[in-house]
Order: C-alpha cells, then structure tokens, then sequence
C-alpha cells in the first residue's frame, strides 16, 4: 500500500493556486498514493506562512482600494517573498499592465473596481481553503496540542485576522517529546545540513536540531519548532510513506539521511 | 410612509389577513421590479399577540420617486438576474437556456457596480463573473443553472448579506463544478507571471 506524507508546498499548491499546472499536477499525485497523511504541522506552516501571505495582499488591496498601488506594494517587498524569477515580471505587470487590460480578469472598469474585485477573490479563495485543508487527504494525522486551528476572521474594519498562526508561546511544543526521544535520528538530521551553508534557513534548522541533541532538558519553545522546520517532516514521516514536495532540494537530503525518500508530485 | 400601519385590514380567502396599500398613492414611477401592491403586507395573527407583518423585500427597500439607491436598483438588477434564470431553467433547449444565462452574464458589471452594499453581495456577483470567465464560454449545465438561480435568488431576498453568509454561496456554486477563483490570482499574490505556470487555459 502506497502512502505519501503531505508536505506544506502541495498543500499550497492544492489550496492556493487555483486553475494552475500545479494545482492539477498536486491533484494528480495524490491520487496516485493508496493512503495520503496530511499532518497539522504542514497546516500551520500553510496558515503562517503562504496563507499569511495572501492574507496581506487582501488587507493591501482594501487598503489601498487600489489595484495599481497594490501591484507596486508587492513588487517593493524583500525577494524572499517572491520566486526570485518573478522581479522582472511584477516590475512589467506594473507598468504595462493597467488594471483595464485584458491580462487582468476581475469585475470593473477602474482601478477600485479591480481591488474590490481580487480583494473579494482573495477573501472567498482565504475562507474557503480553510474550510478544504483537512478534506484533502485520506487522513490528518499528528494533532499539535500546542496549535489551535482556528479559522480566518474578518474584522469589522475589513481586515482579516489570521491569529493564531504559531503555537502558543507559554507550553513546550508538542512534538518535544518525540523528537527528543530519538537522539541519533535528530544527529543525522543535522549532518545532512551543510555547515557552511550560507542560507539562513539552514543555520537556524541546523542550531535548531543541535539544542534538540545537546541540551535536551531546555524547553522546545514556538520559534525553535518553527525553526526546525523541513527537518520535522523527514522525522515525523511513516517509514513506509514518501514526502509529497516540490521542494526536493531541501527535502531530499534530510530524508534520505535516515533512510526516507521525498517526491515531487 | 410607515410599514407598520394596520388601517382596515380584510380577511383574505386563504385566511390570512391583508391591509391595503397605505401608501396607494405613492406607487408613481416605480419600476415594476420594486412595485408593491397590497399583498405584500399579511397578518398572521390578530389582537395583542399579531406577527409583525411580513414584508417584501422591495416593499422594504420600496423606490422613492426619482431617487436610484443602489439597493433598489441591485433589487432590479437581481430580479432581471432571476428571471432569466428561471428562463433558462424552464428550457429543454440548451441553447435557449445558454441565451438566458448569457443575459445573466452580462449585467454582472452593473450588479458589481452596487457592490457597496455589502462585501456578501460583492463576493457572490465577483465569483459569479470568474466563474463565467473561467468557462471561457461553455454553457453551464441543468444543476449549475439550478444553483445560480437558488443564490440569486437568496441574494435577492437577502442582498445585504454578511462576507461570510456570501462566500457560504460561493461554495454551493463551486460544489457544482463552477470553478469560481481567478486564473490569475497567483500572479497576483506571488508575482510570479511565468507562463509556463499560468492556468490550464
């Protein structure tokens, strides 16, 4: 029986892309699996991260009640934000693209029209993924005590409130347990991170996981799991089951240095 | 002119009773989408314990003469919306059907004008248009109509209806099949425009 461990970049893909390749790519390889895992821990970086994300760009276009300044605000963020492919592109959809051509197909003949229109998209496509992200896969599995699943609100001034999107601050994460009780698995986790890699993401797995081995006794707090990050999945992952990523680059290695396998859908 | 007034009412065949139009006089120049007539007031009960009477919606959003509220004209605009789709339910002939839709289709801009009457209304009609756009065409089918002209319909009794109360709407259409997002919502949101990763058009 075939088995694929859900990780949060399809869980993105299914919920946040509608109508695109990736969408349907994500679709296609989850039916390919007898058995699907999603764990919580993919839906809360889902929700605190590309969720977040679309969150912003909702809360930017009700309050710019522009779709031309909303374009600009996004194209002004820091790279990390965006596929580093895409600074030529948003600069071109700036200038080129008025918010009456056709390239754009929201409701309106105005520049406000446009942002209520996509704002209105973006608040339904928030809500409703929500509402879809534990329908998804044949099974939810690894509940976070620490984490409290809650919907999407609107506030009364438009806005929409996310909290809360990370665990709670006052109580050991609910994985620590776990973790700490395989000490030569979190080893290899960490030799699998190049030491001199000059990503942030590594450096802070990589201090992460050496807090997990050296000092188990100190409390797994929020931003430390959230830190650890690729790393809970190879953990955490069946060992009868495949990672589901578009993101072998980071999955691969940790994974297959304690013996698991990712795939891309 | 006051909802409420009770002046004379008479008992109808079906029980019930009815008051006549307080406001006869005020009926010039209303549209025939927002007209009222006498039936839309009916009673319940009578005495100390009355029901307050029951009040259509365009008896409660009613067109003052001269003005053009956005309520009023998004009722109007619904209820041309509502018909068609009765239309098109009616219809054997898919093609008679499409033309109706199509008339539904083409006043979404003119509804979406009206969109501040509530975030509820706005994200029903938008969605409705994605949905049309995403079918680039392709006629809706029996249980697609069925659903539009159910929300329209809701829509209509209940326009000023909450974001959340709307989106509830939105995934009825989208249990349909009707795909109600924008392609080209991910080009927004991460810009990233590469055409190799637009939609499945």
């Amino acid at each position: 029986m075939s088995k694929a461990y859900v990780e949060t970049t399809v869980l993105t893909d299914l919920l946040l892309k509608p109508r695109t390749k990736k969408q349907a790519r994500a679709k296609v390889a989850l039916a390919r699996y007898d058995e699907t895992l999603l764990p919580v821990y993919a839906i809360k970086e889902w929700k605190a991260g590309p969720l977040d994300h679309y969150a912003w760009v909702h809360d930017k276009l009700r309050t710019t009640k522009s779709f031309e300044a909303t374009l600009r605000a996004i194209s002004e963020l820091p790279n990390y934000y965006r596929k580093p492919t895409a600074m030529e592109a948003i600069t071109a959809a700036v200038t080129i693209r008025a918010p009456q051509q056709t390239k754009w197909q929201g409701l309106g003949n105005n520049d406000e029209a446009m942002a209520d229109s996509y704002r209105l998209a973006l608040a339904a496509l928030i809500i409703r993924s929500w509402r879809k992200r534990r329908k998804l896969t044949t099974e939810v599995v690894q509940d976070l005590e620490c984490y409290v699943e809650a919907e999407p609100e609107v506030r009364r001034d438009g806005l929409l409130d996310l909290k809360p999107s990370h665990c709670e601050p006052d109580r050991e994460c609910g994985l620590a347990a776990e973790l700490k009780a395989k000490r030569k698995t979190l080893e290899a986790l960490r030799a699998a991170i190049p030491e001199n890699s000059g990503r942030t993401e590594d450096q802070k797995r990589r201090k992460a996981l050496k807090q997990l081995i050296k000092h188990p006794n100190i409390v797994l707090d929020p931003e430390t799991c959230r830190n650890l990050g690729d790393a809970v999945f190879a953990f955490f992952c069946p060992s009868n089951a495949v990672i589901l990523t578009t993101n072998l680059r980071d999955h691969a290695p940790l994974a297959e240095a304690i013996g698991k396998k990712a795939e891309k859908p | 002119m006051s909802d409420t007034e009770t002046s004379a009412p008479k008992p109808s065949l079906d029980g019930l009773l009815l008051v006549p139009d307080e406001a006869g006089t005020a009926g010039t120049k209303r549209s025939d989408s927002t007209a009222t007539s006498a039936r839309d007031l009916v009673f319940k009960t009578s005495g100390a314990t009355a029901l307050a009477p029951v009040i259509s919606i365009d008896r409660l959003w009613e067109a003052a003469p001269g003005t053009t509220s956005q309520m009023v004209r998004a009722l109007e605009l619904l209820k041309e919306a509502s018909d068609n789709l009765t239309q098109a339910k009616s219809c054997n002939d898919p093609r008679t059907a499409d033309r109706f839709v199509q008339r539904v289709q083409v006043g979404l801009p003119r509804l979406f004008a009206c969109r501040s009457i509530g975030d509820g209304f706005g994200v029903i009609v938008n969605s409705i248009h994605f949905a049309f756009a995403n079918l680039q065409g392709a006629p809706l089918n029996q249980d697609q109509i069925n659903a539009l002209w159910r929300v329209v319909r809701e829509l209509r009794n209940k326009p000023a209806m909450t974001l959340q109360q709307g989106i509830e709407r939105v995934s009825q259409l989208e249990e349909t099949g009707l795909e109600v997002d924008p392609a080209d919502l991910e080009s927004l949101v991460e810009g990233s425009a590469e055409e190799d990763e637009q939609g499945l058009r």
